[in-house]
Formats: structure tokens, C-alpha cells, sequence
């Protein structure tokens, strides 16, 4: 797990030069990596490709190109989405090369100023209170529908604008006048971090990350899946004091608040004690599994580092790892061993985008057709492109609009060939994004957007009459 | 050559003014194709259809500017490389038209097209587009065509001039001829369909292409025979050859190449020996199929195989070509740069070949290994070097002027599908003589009186010297040393 900008960071300290040369030298220019980079996908020009990137990046970095606004541009609209490291038969790190170059002192005088709405959010996630202040904030948004009002202004301020377009992919927030009652607004969900009813000795404790927009605004997938998890007989622990992971800081080039934000979170689940890390975002997970990478050169926190990346899985990978609950035993959640909890077909089409970091940085790829195979009562059908990233990669969306549509708009047209009712995603960015581009596509009403944890749950929580009668479905 | 103001005003007119790039950044991206000797071109243009090209074209002769066509630049001669400058065609926006025609057997493909797309379109409709170069996820039917484009499979079922029915060409003037059709059979004027075949982007640019497809073979299978002699391996490929059934591919790795492979990527099997041969069988039914594999086994252990296996399901083929496809990647971990020649010789010279490359890295000490195409004797002898190490570049050049020779001397040939370009136009003239080369030069006259297409490219330096724009430019480059 060395693709991060963190892994850039950790190597820049001791001078670049062995490092580019070495990571230039591996790359042969074979160009399998041209069909699987979305901006080359959508823009057809080679400076907008992976082999094109480092090709660009290295002439920087040799000095036989000066930095300007078109290598900039080149550089910057990398999504790092890594699809490009996946499909590398060399593991050229594409991301890593990027990202060096863009660190000559020469391109800060060219860089833009960092977008408004994205200083608003890096600014935003890296405070509890903040967090705290969303929900009601965007519940407020909604309520006055500002984002009708934003998007009316966005001819003179366009950040606002492209703000707006994905806020209009959030969940209905709840009223914050109204304390929310978790048996009336979702009868199913238990209270969060509850223990299950029957902690198993050695079933291997877990606990759960939360992650900031995750649980801002996603609050019900972080529900659903600790749900998953205590129905497959695991004790679910809670860890105060965990927070953002710092994957935006950390791409936006801010490695000092990522490292801080690490070392809040690595004291945090030490304190919990688990034995495994679970979480439901793709791009934050990517980011816990770089902790070890991230602090390599901090001798105190070192090792705390390592072994904590060592326990962070993402939950679909977890969930599909535990053995099926093996006949009459295995009745959900009282089940004697940690299991798979078993799913009911629902009358669904179901298709996936694999999300960027969850596929290209985890690895994680047939865990979620393992888990949806016995749910798509009508199917599960890939997309033509599954691991090709939708355009909304971190703030991407909101740096690089135009660009940003129009992957989604390709996008689009690949979920209309599946003929899906749900599109799978695993990831907060990509649901929001998604979202987004089936209002474009005009699917609202037709297609749903659903995080894998959520769709899971559907199918294998228990229906309101079993919990009636007291019993659990497994 | 400079390209002036004017003939760029004149380029914005035709394609509009976001597909002329002048910027350097631009002019680095398309410096390179798959080689390594980059050459900055003055200005690259994107085309997107054969009305752009016939005018772009014409404006490029008026003006004698020269033109380098490039389709996805994976090239491995070169031939996308704009030495000299001018102008780079970049022409992968050409890739609107793919259609499958399966009453006439036929698909009409644009010049752009991804050769996988190609494939996927054919296997929708129960074709088969057999000719499988090894960057077909990349490459284009436009840069296939010109390369005369080969693959594993070519073994059974030809190159891709054996499927080449019909192309859609524009002439450095701008003419836009249509050759050939859609017919197998088709004797009407000169076959000009199979000179534009593998001209190396000299001639014309290809614009849309007609091509054949056939019926899908439903079931293959994949042996693996190991031995402990090289040479043995080698004397297989003869005896296959002689004996049959045909393979669909029958590729040599050599124990450096698996050693490599499987550190690099365990296959979870033990392939541990002195050679490895990969042998594919395709048929109509898995009886054929089955009854192909026992006769192949029975051949690898009549030449002295230790051992022959023959893959259980599709899961183990797929680890064990997984093992031909790691080689490539697993080398360069050793050593940075990788020049891949792909002299090839005929089939009965295998064994003699192999023992002397054997010799040739013996002799200049040397990272060679010996993988590729070995049932049509197309060898992949790839020599791995660090090209920051100038002592050890200069033993390269030596052992790839030897390997050359050495084809040459058992009555093979420069190259066997990557074409000559700009790296092996040097060496032309050993194979060629100079009533050959005249009549090529002839024909590259004929077509492009102007020199203004790959100018120096694909014919012997000695022949293009101060001919026409771009001629001869770089070449004292070319002779400096190897250009991996
Ligand atoms: C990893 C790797 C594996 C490879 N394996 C194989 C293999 O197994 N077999 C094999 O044969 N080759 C192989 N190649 C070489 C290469 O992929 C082929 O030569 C391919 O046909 C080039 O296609 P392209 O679109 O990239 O052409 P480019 O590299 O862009 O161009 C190649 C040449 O064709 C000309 N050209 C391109 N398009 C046109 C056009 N439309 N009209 C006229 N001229 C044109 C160019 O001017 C140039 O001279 C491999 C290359 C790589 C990097
Ligand atoms: S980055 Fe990897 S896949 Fe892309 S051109 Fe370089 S070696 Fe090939
Ligand atoms: S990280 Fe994604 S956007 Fe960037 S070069 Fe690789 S494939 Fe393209």
C-alpha cells in the first residue's frame, strides 16, 4: 500500500532524485494503462493518460520541460483513482510520479488557489464540531432549499454552484428540533454500537470507524453495517475520539494535518482494543491502510502505525470473509460462530461500481459480488466499465467540474446498458456523485443509489412481522 | 523544416483551433511510442474523419511538411516517433465506425479502433478476429494494419494481412482511394491492399479498414512441457511442425524467463527447468480438442519433454500463461531497460537459433532471455540493461548486431512483426539488397513524391538520405548506438 501521496511525502524528505528515477525507469510505455484512466477515456488525448502523465512528469522532473499551465493541467486532472497502477503490468506508481512533479516550487506560482468549496470542507471535516454543526446545517439546506438559490448564483460563484449539484445527492437529513427517534425514523436499526446479544469468547472483537462525511451524512450505512456485523455474532466495540482519517488533507498535499489526524485515530482504537478495524468508505479505509506508510519516519509512532493499518478491512471484504452460517445453527444473529449473515433475494437488478480506492488501492473486488449474488433476486450485471472511477474521486468534483460531468455522463450511460434498478457503490463520495448523475441522466424515481451496507441490510434484516413474533432470519 | 504560422492558421481552419497543440507539454506527450528515443514534433493535430485527413493532407504536401501518423504509439520500431519534427496525426479519434457484418463475415473499423474492441464486437456475434498482438488493449487497427501486426495466435491462423479484405487510404496529396472490398476472392487491379499492409504509415494513412472474421473455435485447452535442455524445447517446435495438429500458439520461455516469472508472480505450480514450451489447442468441440492435446503430449515427450501437463479447466491455463505474460514485467525488475528485437527465423532453425543466442550472451555478457513465438520462429530474444550505464549500452549494441546477423545467417529475417522503423533501418541493407531497395524506394516515390510521410522511416538510411523533408534527419543519432 505505498500509492498514497503520504508514501510521496515519506520519500521527498531524504531528496527525490533515486526515487523518480527509479519509478521513471519502470515505465516501459506499453500504454496498457491508457484504457482503463477515465480522463483519457472521456478527453482522448495522450497528455490526459497514465503513460502520457509520467511521460510529462518526468520531463519535468529531468528538466527538460518547464513547469506551465498546460503540464499543470495535465498533471492536475489526474483523478487518483489508481485504476492505471491496477491495469500497470509493472507497477509504474503513475499517482506517485504525478504527484512529485506537482510539488516543483516552479508550478505553486501556476497552481490555482485551492477552490473555496474545497478549503470549506478540508477545513470543515478536520473539526468535531464542525461535524457536528452539518446534519442541522444541511438539514437547514434542504429545508429552505438552498440549493436552488446556490445554483441560481453559480454563474458568479461557480464553487457555490458545484456545491449545490452534489449536495443534491444527500439523504434527507433529519430535524434537529425533532430528537430522532431510531425506532420510529428506522424500526429495523438497533442503537448504535450496542453489543451483540451474545459476544462469543474468541469470535474476535471488532470496532467501528466511523469517518467524517461517512457518518455526517451517511450516518444510516455506518447503522447498517455495525447491524451486519453484531448479525454475524460479532461484539461490536465503540472507539471515542476517532475522527476524520485525512484522506482529503492528504491528497490536497496537507501531510502534516493528515499525520496529526492518524495519530488521533491510532490512540483512539488502541484505546478500543479490537481486533480488527472495519469500515464502510472505500477512500477512507485506503487512507487507514496507509497509516503504516504515512508515519514510517515517526520513530514513536512507527510500529503503532503499521500494526494498526495491519487490522483495517473494509466491511464488504470482512463480511464476505466469514464462512457461511452452515445449516439449522445458523439463525442470524444468535448464530454460535461469527458467519456471513445470510441475505433474501430481493426483486432487484443490481449493478456495481467498484469505488476507486476500495478496488485499485485495497484490492477488494469480488467480496461485493460474493454478497450481492444471493440479493439480485433479478440479477446482478456488471457494468462494462466496474473499476473505472465516476468522476467524484475526493474533491475532484468540485475542483474540476466539467471534467468531473463528463466521466459521470459516460457513466450514466453505462448503468442505462445494464439495465439496473440499484447501482452498488462503496464509497460516500461515489454515492453522492452517483446520485448526481442520475438526476442528470434523467433516472430519477428509476434507479437507486445505494452503499453495498445498505442494500446488504435490506436483505437480511429482519422484516417487521419476524420481529414481532421475536424472531431473527439468518 | 519549421512548420510557420501560416500552415498552423490553416490547420485551426480545418480541424478547429482545441485539436492543434503547440504547447510543449503537448509536444512531449506525443514524443514517444513504445521505444525509447523521443523526438519532439513541431505541432500534433487530431483528426477525426477521412474529410479532415484528405485536407490536412493535402495542405501538409503543399506546404512539404512531414507527417507522422499515430495511431495509439505502441509501437516498437519507432514508427510514431517524429524525428526530425513536423507534424504528429494523431489519429485514435477515428474510431466511430465498428460494425459486424456476420452474413458477409466481415467488420468495417475504423482506424482508431482499440484492436480489443474489435474483438469484443466479434465474440458478441459468435466471430473471431484472430490476429492477438500482445498490446491489443491498446494498440489500433490503423498501427495493426501498418505494422502488418502478428500475435501468438498467428501460428495457426496468419497475420493480420491474412484478414485484411478491403482500406480506405488517403494519399499524401490528399487522394482517398478505396481498395480492395469486402470479397475473399478479388483479383481486380493490383493488389494494393496488401502493399498498404504493413507499410509503416510510408505509403498513406490508413482511414477505415475491411476486415475478415471467422467463426469462433468454442473449445481450447493448454499443455505445458517441461525440459531440461533448451535445445530440446527447440527440436519440439521442429517436430510439432512436421507432426501437427497445428497449436493455436506455441510460445518457448527459457529458465531465466520463468525463473523471473514465478519470482515475480507465483503460478502455484512447479515449472522449474531449463525451458518451458506453451502450447494452445483450439477446436470445434472438447473431443477435438482433448484428441489434439494427447497428440501434442505424445510429440513434447518423443523430443525429450520431462515432463508434459496438460491444464485441468480454464483456471490453470489461465495461471499458466499467466506465467508467458508475467515474463515482461518481471525482467525489467532486473534491470530497467528492455530492448525487445523480434528477428525471426525459420522454423526448422529454432534449435540452431537458440544455441546462438546462447552464445551471444556468452560472448558480450549480456541479460539476454529468449521468450516469444516460438512455433513460427519468432523469437522475442529481449535484452535487459540500464541505459543510464553507457560500458554496458555499447556490449548491447554488439549482441543485438549479432543476433541480427545470426538471423540473417540461417535465413531469417530482421523482424518478424514489429516492423523497422527507425531503430532497424540501419540494418536494412544487410537483408536487403540494392535492386530490393531501389524498387522500394521506387514505390515510396510513386506514392509520396514528396517525402512528406514518415519521411526516413522503415526504408535503409542510405536510401532516404537527403531525400525530401525530414530525410536522413536523426541519423547521426541512429548510427551513435542502440536506441533501445
Ligand atoms: C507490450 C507490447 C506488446 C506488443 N506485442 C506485439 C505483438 O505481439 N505482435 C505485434 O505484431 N506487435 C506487438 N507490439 C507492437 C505494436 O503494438 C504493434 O506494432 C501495433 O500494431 C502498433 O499499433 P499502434 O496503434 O500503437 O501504432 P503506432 O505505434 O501509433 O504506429 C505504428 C506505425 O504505424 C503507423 N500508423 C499508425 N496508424 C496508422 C494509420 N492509421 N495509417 C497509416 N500508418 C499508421 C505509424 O506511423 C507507425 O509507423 C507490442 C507492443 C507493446 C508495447
Ligand atoms: S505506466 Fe505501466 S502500463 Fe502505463 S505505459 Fe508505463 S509501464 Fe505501461
Ligand atoms: S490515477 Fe486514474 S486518472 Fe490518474 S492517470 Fe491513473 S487512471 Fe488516469
Amino acid at each position: 500500500m505505498s500509492g498514497g501521496r503520504g508514501a510521496v511525502a515519506a520519500g521527498t524528505t531524504g531528496g527525490t532524485t533515486p526515487l523518480f528515477e527509479h519509478d521513471l525507469d519502470l515505465c516501459m510505455r506499453c500504454s496498457a494503462c491508457a484504457a482503463t484512466c477515465p480522463t483519457y477515456g472521456v478527453l482522448g488525448h495522450e497528455g490526459f493518460s497514465p503513460r502520457g502523465r509520467v511521460q510529462v512528469a518526468g520531463a519535468l522532473l529531468e528538466g527538460r520541460l518547464e513547469p506551465n499551465p498546460r503540464s499543470l493541467e495535465f498533471l492536475d486532472t489526474c483523478l487518483h483513482c489508481e485504476a492505471c497502477r491496477t491495469a500497470c503490468p509493472n507497477d509504474v506508481p503513475v499517482t506517485r510520479l504525478v504527484d512529485l512533479a506537482l510539488d516543483l516550487p516552479d508550478f505553486k506560482p501556476l497552481g490555482p488557489a485551492p477552490n473555496r468549496a474545497v478549503r470549506l470542507m478540508l477545513w470543515a471535516v478536520a473539526h468535531p464540531w464542525t461535524l457536528a454543526l452539518l446534519r442541522p446545517g444541511l438539514w437547514l439546506w434542504q429545508r429552505l432549499r438552498l440549493g436552488r438559490l446556490a445554483k441560481s448564483a453559480g454563474h458568479r460563484v461557480p464553487w457555490l454552484a458545484s456545491l449545490a449539484e452534489v449536495a443534491a445527492g444527500l439523504p434527507p437529513m433529519p430535524s434537529p428540533f425533532r430528537p430522532a427517534l431510531p425506532a420510529r425514523r428506522a424500526p429495523a436499526l438497533p442503537a448504535p454500537l450496542a453489543p451483540a446479544r451474545r459476544p462469543q469468547a474468541g469470535s474476535g472483537r471488532v470496532a467501528f470507524f466511523l469517518g467524517c462525511v461517512q457518518e455526517a451524512v451517511f450516518a444510516e450505512t455506518n447503522r447498517a453495517s455495525i447491524c451486519l456485523l453484531q448479525a454475524a455474532g460479532l461484539e461490536v466495540a465503540s472507539a471515542p475520539g476517532q475522527g476524520c482519517c485525512g484522506a482529503l488533507h492528504l491528497h490536497q498535499g496537507r501531510v502534516n494535518d493528515a499525520r496529526s489526524m492518524a495519530r488521533r485515530n491510532i490512540a483512539a482504537f488502541e484505546a478500543a482494543g479490537p481486533e480488527w478495524v472495519v469500515n464502510s468508505a472505500g477512500g477512507c479505509g485506503a487512507t487507514l491502510r496507509e497509516y503504516g506508510s504515512l508515519l514510517a519516519g515517526d520513530p514513536e509512532w512507527a510500529s503503532r502505525a503499521a500494526a494498526f493499518s495491519s487490522r483495517v478491512r473494509d466491511i464488504s471484504d470482512f463480511l464476505a470473509g466469514l464462512p457461511l452460517s452452515g445449516g439449522e445453527g445458523g439463525t442470524g444473529r444468535d448464530g454460535p460462530e461469527p458467519h456471513r449473515p445470510r441475505s433474501t433475494p430481493l426483486p432487484l437488478r443490481v449493478t456495481i461500481q467498484d469505488s476507486c480506492h476500495l478496488v485499485h488501492v485495497q484490492g477488494v473486488r469480488s467480496p461485493l459480488r460474493t454478497l450481492l449474488t444471493p440479493v439480485a433476486g433479478r440479477g446482478l450485471v456488471e457494468l462494462p466499465r466496474p473499476d473505472q472511477c465516476c468522476g467524484s474521486a475526493g474533491v475532484y468534483n468540485l475542483e474540476r467540474t466539467e471534467l468531473a460531468l463528463a466521466i459521470l455522463d459516460r457513466k450514466m450511460e453505462d448503468v442505462k446498458s445494464t439495465g439496473a434498478d440499484v447501482v452498488v457503490t462503496a464509497n460516500p463520495g461515489c454515492t453522492l456523485q452517483l446520485r448526481l448523475g442520475v438526476a442528470r441522466a434523467g433516472l430519477t424515481g428509476q434507479v437507486r443509489v445505494l452503499h453495498v451496507a445498505d442494500l446488504l441490510w435490506e436483505s437480511v434484516r429482519p422484516t417487521e412481522s419476524e420481529r414481532k413474533g421475536g424472531g431473527s432470519r439468518g | 523544416m519549421t512548420i510557420t504560422a501560416g500552415f498552423l492558421a490553416g490547420l485551426r481552419d480545418l480541424v478547429g483551433p482545441q485539436r492543434v497543440y503547440t504547447d510543449p507539454a503537448d509536444l512531449v506527450a506525443y514524443s514517444y511510442d513504445a521505444t525509447w528515443e523521443p523526438a519532439s514534433p513541431d505541432a500534433v493535430v487530431r483528426v477525426a474523419s477521412t474529410e479532415e485527413v484528405s485536407r490536412l493532407l493535402a495542405l501538409a504536401a503543399e506546404a512539404e511538411v512531414p507527417v507522422h501518423p499515430r495511431g495509439a504509439g505502441t509501437g516498437l520500431s519507432g514508427g510514431a516517433v517524429p524525428r526530425g519534427g513536423g507534424l504528429v496525426l494523431a489519429l485514435n479519434d477515428l474510431n466511430r465506425t465498428l460494425t459486424v457484418d456476420p452474413a458477409d463475415s466481415v467488420a468495417v473499423v475504423g482506424a482508431g479502433v482499440i484492436t480489443l474492441d474489435l474483438h469484443r464486437a466479434a465474440e458478441a456475434r459468435g466471430l473471431f478476429y484472430p490476429p492477438d498482438p500482445a498490446s491489443l488493449g491498446a494498440c489500433t487497427i490503423g498501427g495493426n494494419v501498418a505494422e502488418n501486426a502478428g500475435g501468438p495466435r498467428c501460428l495457426k491462423y496468419g497475420v493480420t494481412r491474412d484478414y485484411v479484405l478491403g482500406l480506405e487510404v488517403v494519399l499524401a496529396g490528399g487522394a482517398v482511394l478505396h481498395l480492395g472490398g469486402r470479397t475473399l476472392k478479388n483479383v481486380t487491379g493490383y493488389d494494393l491492399v496488401r502493399l498498404f499492409t504493413g507499410s509503416e504509415g510510408t505509403l498513406g494513412v490508413i482511414t477505415e479498414a475491411t476486415l475478415r472474421l471467422i467463426p469462433q473455435p468454442p473449445a481450447r485447452t493448454t499443455l505445458a512441457a517441461l525440459y531440461d535442455d533448451l535445445t530440446l524445447a527447440g527440436e519440439t517446435v521442429v517436430a510439432i511442425g512436421q507432426a501437427g495438429p497445428v497449436p493455436a500458439a506455441l510460445e518457448i520461455l527459457d529458465r531465466a524467463s520463468i525463473r523471473y516469472a514465478e519470482a515475480y508472480r507465483p503460478s502455484g505450480l512447479d515449472l522449474a527447468g531449463e525451458a518451458l514450451l506453451l502450447i494452445e489447442v483450439d477446436g470445434p468441440d472438447s473431443a477435438s480438442v482433448h484428441d489434439q492435446a494427447r497428440r501434442l503430449e505424445h510429440v513434447c515427450r518423443g523430443s525429450g519433454a520431462r515432463q508434459v501437463l496438460v491444464a485441468e479447466d480454464a483456471a490453470q491455463a489461465g495461471r499458466l500463461w499467466q506465467v508467458r505474460r508475467s515474463v515482461s514485467a518481471a525482467i525489467v525488475r532486473l534491470k530497467p531497460t528492455k530492448i525487445s528485437e523480434d528477428a525471426t527465423v525459420p522454423r526448422s532453425r529454432v534449435p540452431e537459433m537458440i544455441r546462438r543466442l546462447a552464445a551471444i550472451r556468452a560472448k558480450h555478457g549480456v541479460d539476454l532471455v529468449v521468450f516469444g513465438h516460438a512455433g513460427d520462429g519468432n523469437l522475442h530474444p529481449n535484452i535487459v540493461a540500464n541505459r543510464r550505464d553507457p560500458e554496458e549500452m555499447a556490449r548491447v549494441e554488439r549482441a543485438v548486431n549479432d543476433i541480427f546477423d545470426a538471423a540473417l545467417a540461417l535465413g531469417g529475417t530482421l523482424s518478424g512483426e514489429h516492423g523497422i522503423g527507425l531503430l532497424k533501418r540501419r540494418f536494412l541493407s544487410r537483408q536487403l539488397g540494392p535492386a530490393e531497395r531501389a524498387a522500394m524506394r521506387a514505390v515510396k516515390m510513386a506514392f509520396d513524391p514528396g517525402n512528406i510521410l514518415n519521411p526516413g522511416k522503415a526504408l535503409a538510411h542510405d536510401d532516404v538520405a537527403g531525400e525530401g523533408p525530414g530525410a536522413g534527419q536523426g541519423l547521426a543519432a541512429d548510427d551513435a548506438g542502440v536506441r533501445p
